[in-house]
């Protein structure tokens, strides 16, 4: 390769991962002076500087260190994640979504409904199936505040509130009614067919040795394989070699079924000779992968689709889009189904994944939905930025408990640096008066994440 | 321009650092015995289970010269990573509060057969007739359970006592079990200080509806009845309820209801209560001196395990002859020379 083509290629990099390390800086400056007024508010409260110390260590060896700790703080994240890409979601069409919990709630019972209600399907229709239900509920939940929204122009942020409490409630009532497991002396909805359950890690070598499953798996890897091949197709290094239409969609649907096949011959034996997952006590489940995916998807449908582009030019400047012709008020309920979906299918992967009866028991309270508002702003509304966010918040969440063992540290602390770290995130004025540093007047003037009363 | 932030952000990282690999190496295992509680959604200031749990923890860890801690529990599913974090942490007795966690202490307990496991108010049956003795698998689980008839019977004593009608009454939630003791001690203690007693019962399948209590309790007021037992969480609370609103006599359940449920506190003449603190305390006893039994941990009148609540503003209004019956039939039952008449 010649050095001309090289140097461009480079400085191009360069600027990329300088972009990248510029956007990461601010919120982990932020999350830095948020441990730091952390640390002086154990000291003043416990009354000495050993406490703090104390409390950190645990907090980091309970999130990452101990045993099942990392396979813990990952469990919270995935629901994290989801919830969180349902608030950013909305973000980005100028919605604010307050009923991602009220959602999470609605897609956590159609779940237990649907994973409970059929014994014999095999997990490749009927994992899908849960979880396409538990979007659906999410999504009808997410559009009614999307259309009183499109249609009346009544706020989304009461109509989603109040939407919470309805939810709670129907919940609650479907659990210790309708969906009532009569023979468990607690109340709880029945447990959901294994065919529906979001495999642990540790099990998946044992559900691989079935056919079925290992095939379900291959359509997966050939379905990713093929998004990734036909994104690949388009870079100019291989759309040059490809010279026909043909030829790219040769190349395309061929690497699709190559990992498709491959990965059915051989992930059966490779996962039961080499699967670093052997704890049967961990409770990471395949739903990371799911969040991965899901992270991927939505910065696909947001920055690569019609659709998305819509919904952005609705969210950031809602007259132009309709001068453009866009139908604002389809664009409205479709970001409160999208937000919706995302959020129920974050209530599945507790029952599915993590719940011990592997069923939706009373109390359900997770206060994914609330949290998932923080993370969404930490991250800026960017999917991608969502899954380091959604973790770091799942680790504080997970590491809380080992602190206040250790310490003696109330994990209430973790909400105080959960707070200070959305305070600074939020107002970048004050990072940059300690950071002293130089604003750029284009930069005061940033655009609102969503927009406040009326259009 | 993001020179000078890097700069601080690097300062920042060498100063955590650091000051972390200046911390206090965590402290050496001690020969100090540990005991954890973990508390369900309730959390430790429930004023109700959690928090006497946690009381009798610390009153055995502070007898005994352990150390207690306690992880309240955010959610159902924390319920096994908190009892994880205590396992992993090495404790040697962890206390789990109520039947919402049954499967998960369940789980734990042959996850670790090495750490003694006490449950309150959960105790594991058989699911069918035939089926093996669960203890037989949970070789170290001990269930704190409670003799609620017992302490029914006592109720019942106050209820017949102050009744003028003649007709005294319960308001229960599901026909389970322990709602069953409660129930039949109740209406042989009403009959025990007063033979010709009439007694009315209603079992409504929740726990969770005061509204349907409030009403059941209305149409046992129209009854006649003039003493109410609220014997099923807040299904019970809306028999309390009723009777309050007709300046009638109630008897709470589980807890001092005085302290709990603060609405109806003019009507309690007393609660029939179970002391978790003493279960726990109890059950801790046993892991210390070695004793511990899986399965079963009764606590009764005897060992102070269940009782009745104070007075508090009907201690003027009860009768003296009342309370010596009470006295009479407490010191019967212990003894056994008196039954409550409650027959598996």
């Amino acid at each position: 390769m010649s050095s001309t083509t090289t140097t461009p290629t480079r400085t191009h990099y360069r600027a990329v991962i300088l972009k990248m390390l510029d956007a990461l800086s601010m919120p982990l400056v932020a999350i830095l002076f948020a441990f730091a007024l952390g640390a002086v508010i154990i000291t003043i409260t416990s009354g000495s500087l050993s406490a703090a110390l104390v409390a950190y260590v645990g907090l980091i060896e309970g999130a990452f260190i101990k045993t099942r700790g990392m396979s813990e703080s990952l469990v919270a994240a995935i629901p994290y994640v989801f919830a969180s890409l349902a608030v950013a979601f909305g973000f980005k069409a100028g919605l604010f979504n307050v009923g991602v919990e009220g959602q999470f709630y609605i897609g956590a019972v159609t779940a237990a409904a649907v994973g409970a209600a059929f014994s014999d399907l095999p997990a490749i229709i009927h994992l899908p199936l849960v979880i396409a239900a538990a979007a659906l509920g999410g999504a009808v939940w997410g559009a009614i505040p999307g259309f009183l929204k499109a249609k009346t122009g009544a706020h989304e942020v009461i109509n989603t509130i109040m939407m919470n409490y309805v939810a709670y409630r129907l919940v609650e009532y479907l659990v210790s009614n309708v969906l009532r497991d009569r023979v468990s002396s607690a109340v709880q909805t029945i447990r959901v067919a294994p065919s529906a359950e979001l495999w642990s890690m540790a099990s998946v070598p044992d559900r691989l040795a079935d056919p079925l499953n290992a095939l379900f798996v291959a359509l997966l890897i050939a379905l990713a394989a093929f998004f990734f091949a036909r994104t690949l197709a388009k870079t100019a290094r291989i759309s040059a070699s490809l010279n026909t239409p043909r030829s790219a969609r040769l190349f395309t649907v061929g690497i699709a079924l190559a990992s498709g096949v491959l990965s059915f011959l051989l992930l059966p034996p490779l996962t039961r000779a080499l699967w670093i997952w052997t704890d049967k006590f961990d409770r990471l489940h395949i739903g990371l992968f799911l969040a991965l995916a899901a992270a991927v998807f939505m910065y696909w449908l947001l920055n690569k689709t019609t659709i998305g582009f819509e919904l952005r030019t609705v969210g950031a400047n809602p007259s132009a889009a309709q001068y453009a012709g866009i139908n604002i008020g389809r664009s409205i309920v479709l970001a409160m189904s999208v937000s919706g979906a995302l959020a129920g299918i974050a209530g599945a992967t507790e029952v599915l994944g993590v719940s011990t009866c592997r069923c939706l028991p009373l109390f359900f309270s997770a206060g994914y939905g609330f949290d998932s508002i923080a993370i969404a702003l930490l991250a800026r509304g960017d999917a991608l930025g969502i899954l380091p966010a959604s973790f770091l918040f799942g680790a504080l969440r997970n590491g809380a408990d080992l602190m206040e063992l250790r310490s003696g540290v109330s994990k209430h602390v973790i909400s105080l640096i959960q707070a200070l770290v959305l305070l600074f995130v939020a107002a970048p004025a004050i990072v940059r008066y300690l950071t002293r540093q130089k604003v750029k007047p284009a930069e005061v003037a940033e655009a609102p994440l969503t927009r406040g009363w009326g259009r | 321009m993001s020179k000078r932030i890097w700069l601080i952000v690097a300062l920042l990282v060498v100063v955590a650092l650091v000051i972390g690999a200046c911390a206090p190496a965590p402290a050496p295992a001690a020969a100090k015995k540990k005991v954890g509680l973990v508390t369900d959604v309730g959390g430790v200031n429930d004023k109700s289970f959690n928090q006497s749990a946690w009381d009798g923890t610390q009153k055995a860890a502070k007898e005994f010269g352990w150390d207690a801690k306690f992880i309240e529990s955010k959610q159902p599913t924390d319920y096994e990573k908190n009892i994880d974090q205590f396992a992993t942490e090495k404790y040697d007795a962890i206390v789990t509060v109520g039947f919402l966690m049954g499967d998960a202490t369940a789980a734990k307990a042959k996850q670790y057969p090495g750490i003694k496991f006490g449950i309150v108010d959960y105790g594991y049956f058989p699911a069918k007739a035939g089926d093996p003795d669960p203890y037989v698998e949970l070789k170290n689980v001990t269930s704190l359970l409670f003799q609620e008839d017992e302490v029914g019977f006592l109720a019942g004593v106050v209820a017949g006592g102050l009744s003028k009608s003649g007709t005294v009454c319960s308001v229960s939630g599901m026909e389970i079990p322990p709602v069953v003791r409660f129930v039949v001690g109740y209406q042989n203690g009403a009959k025990y200080i007063k033979p010709a007693v009439k007694t009315l019962n209603t079992y409504i399948p929740s726990f969770t509806d005061p509204a349907k209590g409030k009403e059941v309790g209305q149409s046992m007021l129209s009854q006649g009845c003039d003493v109410v037992f609220g014997v099923g969480g807040n299904t019970g609370n809306g028999g309390l309820l009723a009777f309050k609103e007709k300046g009638l006599p109630a008897i709470g359940v589980d807890v001092d209801q005085y302290n709990t449920y603060p609405e109806v506190k003019d009507a309690l003449a007393t609660s029939a209560q179970k002391n978790v603190d003493t279960a726990v305390y109890l059950f801790l006893k046993t892991v210390s001196d070695g004793s511990v039994k899986a399965g079963i941990l009764t606590a009764n009148l005897k060992n102070g395990g269940i009782g009745l609540a104070p007075y508090h503003d009907w201690d003027a209004k009860v009768p003296a002859d009342v309370k010596a019956k009470v006295k009479e039939a407490t010191d019967a039952l212990i003894s056994g020379k008196l039954t409550t008449g409650y027959k598996p």
